[in-house]
């Protein structure tokens, strides 16, 4: 009845160099936990041998884009690299055109941006977190870490009036004040934060049968990442201790108590609790910022302020509207712009020419940097633990396709 | 002729078969609507609710359900049609049909003979343990490279949860010196197994988990790399009968098994049925009596799922191999001491 000349298992066995016979799996893109991205995964029983990725299954040609557009309409276009990490991304490419438009920016504005960059690194810490314990079978982690993201996307609709595209950093400045009710709530939500995600690391993380899937699994070594240049936690996993908000020292950040967390042991267990402390200094800096922004003032610098018309100026404190900004061009030259995102470090480098939109906008996103970094990571270890790995890097394919 | 027709319809075994159909539909669907309920409490959800909502969601299953089998049954191009479709088939009458072979109470049973229900207890194991091959033919036959890596993980499973099985098995079959159901159970008035021999106990819930893919080890079916495996490419009624709804049904034969062997079954302190026909509402009262515990040794299963990431392929074996083979062949060893030294009923 069954006749197995005729009925194969599909099984491409490749002679490859040293006569091992492997099965490549195509895992991806349509696949539950590998994202938008294929990667062709050569399996030696059950031991990965070597992995190729194919990405660009979500390119949206966001470079290309950029020179079609407005500068000031780039922003909410930019934001959609990774909606997670809204704040940090539209922070990098406002920085990039400050520098190149030589803006300034009001104090009250860089305090207000800390506050909203730290709590974007935190809703893409909880999101990369989630997703992480479910690519582990957590079901309960998952639900947890969207189930707090969910409170920072309501501080968000607060502050900006959008949960998830908040489009609120601006060349110069940010757009709306926070009502006065955000900073009570921020507190109240980092109180409840800080017991939730002790509960999350003893539920997900120190469970027996989590940590043994994280332990050990996916190394790194510290060359390697800083050959790869691998960034943001999956550098700072593995022993090196850099952070582009120290070393740039943007924003208010050198004026704040905080440190960058590093761990040593290169595995997804380190990359994953480098995520769990970073959220615990992202709460110390959002306490700090809040006991010293300052409650009212302009929403940006000197340079926007006197192209905003006067009758619009008598709601700079509250609020800025984008109308007179339109009529603003970008001067010959570049702007480079640099954050520390949830995922590791934005790049962005504006070209101006002169025009109102940008030459040439050069975007570099952690999920691409990581990309080689995680490759390697992959190989040598078993199917199973690909989840583990890709989950800790918080890798994220519409923000590598750019 | 009336007289033939009320000792038909009064006969022990026609009860036995119309109960255990219906209870085990009415435990199924207490059980996934509890895993549902529990899970989505834990995860500050409120789990199914708009179907019956005065119930709290109960009948989400039967919903469920009826949605899956309108759905279109689609085979894939490249499967072994046969076996793609009788798969879930032979899983689910396996998987229920293990249960079939044991007794409910001492007269509610099928196996009419009191000499072969022994054969009945050893029997429904070896089903039970056929379940896994149904998973294989399953996963052979989508001819698709997840599915059949599911089906191998299936097979290396098997072979690290069977050994400690059999021998949790056969460590109570030492401690009662009997295989007959009924004597088992009697023996478990004072002391139910479990307390006699609690590491049997354990390897025994232990390797039902493996075997009925309940977390931590949902390993041939992780959804995370292997897309949930065999069933890959399963959808409606053959998703209901094999991934959706089969599983359910192995692990109530296996939590029935285990309620008879540790959890004392029917037994109670001072209390014995009369004859069948007679003393009905005694020996349903007794058949509800095992299927509570059932329920809650399936509750335990269910609530896995709330509180456990899955455990690596690698490890698992490892556990299998050493851990509980090892701890298998301490449970015989105490229970041939326990014989030894008398101890046993």
């Amino acid at each position: 009845m069954i006749r197995t000349e005729e009925y194969g298992l599909v099984l491409k066995e490749e002679k490859l160099e040293g006569g091992r016979r492997v099965l490549d799996l195509f895992w991806g893109p349509q696949h539950p936990s590998s994202g938008h991205t294929r990667f062709i995964v050569e399996l030696d029983g059950d031991v990965v041998v070597n992995v190729t990725p194919d990405p660009g299954y979500v390119h949206r040609t966001m470079e290309k884009l950029g020179e079609t557009r407005h500068w000031i309409q780039n922003i909410p276009l930019f934001e959609r690299l990774s909606l997670p990490d809204a704040i940090n991304v539209t922070w990098a490419y406002a920085m990039a055109i400050e520098r190149l438009a030589k803006m300034d920016v009001s104090p009250r504005a860089q305090h207000l941006r800390v506050i909203m960059a730290e709590l974007s690194r935190i809703s893409t810490h909880l999101y990369d977190l989630g997703l992480h314990a479910i690519m582990i079978g957590s079901s309960t982690g998952f639900m947890w870490g969207f189930g707090l993201r969910e409170l920072v996307v309501q501080l968000w609709a607060m502050v900006s009036g959008s949960r998830t595209t908040p489009s609120w950093v601006l060349p110069g400045g940010v757009r709306t004040a926070p009502p006065d009710a955000f900073y009570e709530q921020t507190k109240g939500f980092l109180d409840y934060l800080e017991k939730k995600i002790d509960e999350f690391v003893r539920l997900v993380i120190k469970n027996p049968v989590g940590y043994y899937r994280l332990k050990d699994v996916g190394y790194l070594s510290k060359e390697d990442a800083a050959r790869l240049m691998a960034t943001g936690p999956g550098a700072r996993g593995s022993g090196i201790d850099w952070d582009a908000r120290r070393v740039y020292k943007y924003g208010v950040y050198d004026e704040l108590e905080w440190e960058v967390c590093v761990e040593d042991g290169g595995d997804s267990l380190a990359r994953t609790m480098v995520r769990i402390c970073e959220i615990g200094q992202s709460a110390r800096i959002i306490r700090q910022a809040l006991d010293r922004v300052p409650k009212d003032g302009p929403l940006v610098g000197e340079a926007v302020l006197h192209r905003i018309p006067p009758k619009q100026k008598e709601t700079i404190n509250q609020i800025i509207k984008l109308g007179a900004l339109f009529t603003a061009r970008l001067p010959e030259g570049e702007g480079l712009g640099i954050t520390e995102g949830g995922r590791g470090r934005y790049f962005f480098h504006v070209y101006g020419d002169g025009t109102e939109k940008p030459y040439r906008v050069r975007i570099s996103t952690p999920s691409w940097q990581n990309l080689r970094a995680m490759i390697k990571a992959f190989i040598g270890a078993r199917l199973m633990d690909l989840p583990a790995i890709y989950g800790s890097f918080g890798y994220f394919p519409p923000e590598q396709d750019r | 002729m009336s007289m033939d027709l009320s000792s038909l319809l009064l006969s022990a075994r026609l009860w036995f078969f119309i109960l255990m159909f219906a209870a085990s539909g009415a435990v199924l669907l207490t059980v996934v609507w509890f895993e549902r309920k529990a899970a989505a409490r834990v995860q500050m959800r409120v789990g199914p609710y708009h179907v019956s909502p005065q119930l709290g969601g109960y009948l989400q299953l039967l919903a469920d359900a009826f949605k899956f089998i309108i759905s279109e049954p689609i085979v894939p191009r490249g499967a072994h049609k046969i076996l793609f479709i009788w798969g879930p088939a032979i899983f689910v009458t396996l998987a229920f049909g293990a249960s079939l072979l044991l007794p409910l109470t001492p007269e509610l049973r099928l196996i009419k003979d009191s000499s072969l229900l022994p054969y009945g207890l050893v029997f429904s194991l070896v089903v039970l343990l056929l379940v896994s091959i149904a998973v294989v033919i399953i996963g052979w036959s989508v001819n698709n490279k997840f599915a059949y890596i599911g089906a191998a993980r299936e097979a290396l499973l098997v072979a690290a949860y069977e050994l400690p099985l059999i021998l949790s098995f056969l460590a109570m079959a030492i401690l009662y010196g009997t295989l007959n159901p009924i004597e088992i159970v009697q023996k478990q008035t004072l002391l139910v197994g479990a307390i006699l021999n609690p590491l049997a106990f354990l390897v025994f819930i232990t390797t039902t988990a493996m075997a009925t893919a309940r977390f931590p080890f949902e390993i041939a079916d992780y959804e995370g790399d292997v897309a949930t495996g065999p069933y890959s490419d399963y959808g409606g009624i053959f998703l209901v009968l094999s991934f959706a709804g089969g599983t359910y049904y192995a692990t109530f034969s296996y939590s029935f098994l285990a309620s008879l062997l540790f959890l004392g079954g029917w037994a109670l302190p001072g209390y014995a049925p009369g004859p069948w026909p007679q003393d009905m509402i005694g020996h349903l009262t007794l058949a509800i009596w095992v299927f509570l515990k059932t329920t809650v040794l399936m509750f335990f299963f269910a609530f896995l799922r709330a509180a456990m990431p899955v455990l690596r392929l690698d490890h698992t074996l490892v556990l299998g191999w050493r851990g509980l083979l090892a701890l298998g062949f301490l449970a015989v060893l105490w229970s041939a001491a326990l014989r030894l030294a008398g101890v046993v009923p």
